[in-house]
C-alpha cells in the first residue's frame, strides 16, 4: 500500500470509528437515563449498558486517536490500523452499493409484491448488473429460484411467506 | 458404563427414519455450502437456521449439527481443488492439498482428507462421551465468579485469535454485549433501547442478525472484492473419478498425523475461542516439526493435508464440551449453533446432560452417524460436489440473498427483521473492512443472550 492511500484508507477508517464513537456516545447517554440500582438495592437496568457504552468509546475513541495522531504528524509512518482492513480500494465499490439499494428495494416491496413476484424481481435486476449478457439464462434462473423457493417454504414447510397479489 | 449406556441412549433418539433423513440431508447441505465460494459453517447455518423451524427440536438441532460439520468438510473440496478455502479454518488444507492435487492426486487428497475428517470425528465422539460428563459436573460446582471469569477467558481468546488489531476485537465484543442488552432486563424487567417499538420487546432476535452479518455480509464483501468478476476455476471432474484411491504408501503415511491431529484439534477445540483454525494451522507445524522430510511440505505431503483435516474436525467436536456443558460457544460457527439451540427453547449449560438427557446424548451419538454419512457422500459423491464448485459467484450472490432474505421473514414474519438483516449485512461489511470482527460480535452476544433466557419459540 503506498502512502497516498494508506492516508485514505485512514481516513476512511477514521470516518467508520468516528460513527461508532457517535453510536457509543449515544448509547451510553441512554443507558444514563436507566436506574443504576433497583430499589432493593440490586443492580439496575442501566449499570451494564453504561460500563458498555464507556467500553465502546473507549475503545473506539483510542484506535480513532491513534489513526487521526499518525495522519496529523505521521503521514509517512506505518499503516497497520488501515492495512488491517484488507482491500482498500475497489472498483467495485459502485457494483456493491448497487446490490445495497437493490436489496433494500427487495424488502421495502416484500410485503406488497409477495415473495415470487418480489424475489424475481430482485434476482432478474441483480442478475443484470452481476452476470450482464445472459438474459436469457438470468430470466430462466430469476422464475425458477423463487417458485422453487416457494414451494419448499410455503408449501413444503408452511412457513408463511408474503403472498402479495398471488391468492394462496 | 454410564457414558455406554448414555450413547445407547442417544443412538435410540436418532435412530428414527425422519431423523436419519435430516442428518443424511444436513450433511448433504452442508457440504453444498461448503463448497460454494464465500460460503461458510456460519453463513450456512445462519442461513438455513429458518428452514428447521417447521421440525422437531431433536431432528432439527440434529441437522444443524450436520450442516455445520458437512460445510467443514465442504471447504476443504475447494481448498484441495481450487486452492480456495471456504473459511479460514480449511486454509491449512490447502497448502498440500492443492500441490497434491496439480500433480494429479486430487482424488486420493479429498479421500485421504475424508478418511482423517472421520477418523477426527469418531475419536471427538468418544472423547466428548467422556469430557462432557466430567465438565458437567466440574460446571456444576462453579459459583458466579469462576463462570464470569470462563466467560471473560473465552473473550479474551477470541479476540487474541481474530488476528489483525485487539482493540478492534475487543470493540466488536462490546458491540456484541451491547446488542444483547437491547429488550428486557433480567432483573427488573424494564424495557431498554426499545424506543417503543413492539418489534424490539423481547429483544433482537439472533437469525436476522447472524443471517445478515454473516450471510449478507460475506455476499457484500465478495462482490467488494470483485469475486463475482472472476473466473470459474476449470478441473477434470473425469480425471478426478479415473484416480480416486490413495496408494498403500499414502495411507500409512496418513495414520498417525491423523490420530495427532485429532486429539490436538480436540483439545484445542475444547477451549473456548480457540477454535478450528488454530488447530489446524497448529497441527500443520506440529506435523512438519516432527516430519523426516519437512522439506515436502507445501509440495503435497500426506501429513500435512491429513493432520490439519483431522485437527480442523477434532476441533469442531471438541467445539461443543464448552457449547454444550457450559453454554459458551467456541467459535462464530458454534455460536449460530447456539442461537439454534436457543431457538428451540434448549439451553446448554451445566445441566443439559442431566435434564435433557435424550437432546443431548442424540446430539453426541448423531455426530457419529453424521461422521459415518460424511464419509460416505464424501467418497461416492466427491464429483458431485466438485462440479458445485464451478459455480460463479455472479449467480450465486443474488440467491444466497433471496434465501436470506426469505429465511429472515419466515422466522418471525417481521419486515422490520428483513431490515435488520440487511443492516446487519452492511454492519458486516464495514466490520470486515475496517479490521473488526463479526464472528466475535456473535460468539459474545449469543453468549449474554443464553444467559439472559432462552427465547424458546414453542
Amino acid at each position: 500500500m503506498n502512502a497516498a492511500t494508506a492516508r485514505r484508507e485512514d481516513r476512511r477508517c477514521a470516518t467508520f470509528l468516528a460513527v461508532v464513537v457517535c453510536v457509543g456516545l449515544g448509547y451510553t447517554t441512554t443507558a444514563l437515563e436507566m436506574d443504576w440500582r433497583t430499589s432493593s438495592g440490586l443492580i439496575g437496568p442501566g449499570f451494564f449498558p453504561v460500563v458498555l457504552g464507556v467500553g465502546i468509546v473507549a475503545c473506539a475513541g483510542t484506535v480513532l486517536a491513534r489513526i487521526l495522531f499518525r495522519l496529523r504528524f505521521r503521514p509517512h509512518g506505518p499503516t497497520k490500523d488501515a492495512e488491517d482492513g484488507g482491500v482498500p480500494d475497489s472498483p467495485w465499490v459502485v457494483t456493491m452499493l448497487a446490490l445495497v439499494v437493490l436489496m433494500v428495494l427487495f424488502v421495502v416491496f416484500l410485503q406488497p409484491l409477495g415473495a415470487v413476484i418480489g424475489s424475481a424481481l430482485f434476482m432478474l435486476a441483480t442478475l443484470q448488473v452481476l452476470n450482464p449478457g445472459r438474459q436469457a439464462a438470468n430470466a430462466v434462473l430469476s422464475l425458477m429460484l423463487p417458485v422453487g423457493l416457494y414451494l419448499l417454504l410455503e408449501i413444503l414447510l408452511g412457513a408463511g411467506l408474503p403472498p402479495g397479489p398471488i391468492p394462496v | 458404563m454410564d457414558v455406554f449406556d448414555n450413547l445407547l441412549l442417544g443412538m435410540e433418539q436418532v435412530l428414527t427414519p425422519s431423523n436419519l433423513w435430516l442428518l443424511f440431508l444436513g450433511v448433504v447441505i452442508g457440504m453444498v455450502v461448503g463448497v460454494m465460494p464465500g460460503l461458510g459453517p456460519c453463513a450456512g447455518i445462519a442461513i438455513l437456521l429458518p428452514l428447521t423451524l417447521g421440525l422437531d427440536p431433536t431432528g432439527a438441532v440434529m441437522m444443524l449439527a450436520a450442516i455445520y460439520y458437512g460445510a467443514m468438510y465442504g471447504g476443504t473440496i475447494t481448498s484441495v481443488l481450487v486452492n480456495t478455502p471456504g473459511e479460514s479454518a480449511t486454509v491449512a488444507s490447502t497448502f498440500d492439498g492443492y500441490p497434491m492435487a496439480r500433480a494429479g492426486r486430487a482424488g486420493p487428497a479429498l479421500v485421504l482428507a475424508a478418511g482423517a475428517s472421520f477418523v477426527a470425528g469418531t475419536i471427538g465422539v468418544v472423547l466428548i462421551s467422556v469430557a462432557a460428563p466430567t465438565a458437567a459436573r466440574l460446571a456444576t460446582s462453579l459459583g458466579p465468579a469462576e463462570l464470569f471469569l470462563i466467560v471473560l477467558a473465552g473473550m479474551l481468546t477470541i479476540v487474541a485469535v481474530t488476528g489483525g488489531n485487539r482493540l478492534l476485537g475487543v470493540l466488536s465484543a462490546l458491540l456484541g454485549f451491547a446488542l444483547a442488552t437491547v429488550g428486557p432486563d433480567i432483573g427488573s424487567g424494564t424495557q431498554r433501547f426499545t424506543f417503543g417499538s413492539p418489534e424490539l420487546i423481547n429483544g433482537i432476535d439472533f437469525i436476522p442478525v447472524a443471517i445478515g452479518l454473516f450471510g449478507i455480509g460475506e455476499i457484500l464483501w465478495c462482490v467488494y472484492g470483485g469475486e463475482h468478476r472472476q473466473e470459474v476455476h476449470h478441473f477434470s471432474v473425469r480425471g478426478l473419478m479415473q484416480n480416486l484411491w490413495p496408494s498403500a504408501s499414502e495411507r500409512m503415511e496418513a495414520r498417525w498425523a491423523t490420530l495427532r491431529g485429532s486429539l490436538l484439534g480436540f483439545g484445542i477445540g475444547m477451549v473456548p475461542g480457540a477454535g478450528a483454525t488454530v488447530a489446524s494451522l497448529m497441527s500443520y507445524s506440529t506435523e512438519k516439526s516432527i516430519s523426516k522430510t519437512p522439506e515436502r511440505f507445501g509440495k503435497g505431503a500426506v501429513p500435512g493435508l491429513v493432520g490439519p483435516e483431522a485437527a480442523n474436525n477434532g476441533a469442531s467436536t471438541g467445539a461443543m464440551v464448552p457449547l454444550l456443558t457450559l453454554g459458551i460457544p467456541g467459535s462464530a460457527s458454534t455460536a449460530v449453533l447456539l442461537a439454534g439451540f436457543l431457538v428451540w427453547g434448549l439451553q446448554p449449560g451445566p445441566r443439559l446432560l442431566e435434564e435433557n438427557p435424550e437432546f443431548a446424548w442424540g446430539l453426541i451419538a448423531s455426530m457419529f452417524l453424521g461422521n459415518v454419512v460424511l464419509v460416505v457422500v464424501n467418497i461416492f459423491a466427491i464429483p458431485v460436489f466438485a462440479s458445485m464448485a464451478k459455480v460463479p459467484m455472479r449467480v450465486l450472490s443474488p440467491v444466497v440473498v433471496v434465501v436470506c432474505v426469505l429465511g429472515a421473514y419466515v422466522t418471525n414474519g417481521s419486515i422490520v427483521e428483513v431490515g435488520i438483516m440487511v443492516g446487519c449485512g452492511v454492519l458486516g461489511f464495514f466490520m470486515k473492512r475496517f479490521g473488526m470482527s463479526p464472528a466475535a460480535l456473535v460468539t459474545r452476544w449469543s453468549s449474554a443472550r443464553s444467559r439472559r433466557r432462552p427465547c424458546g419459540r414453542r
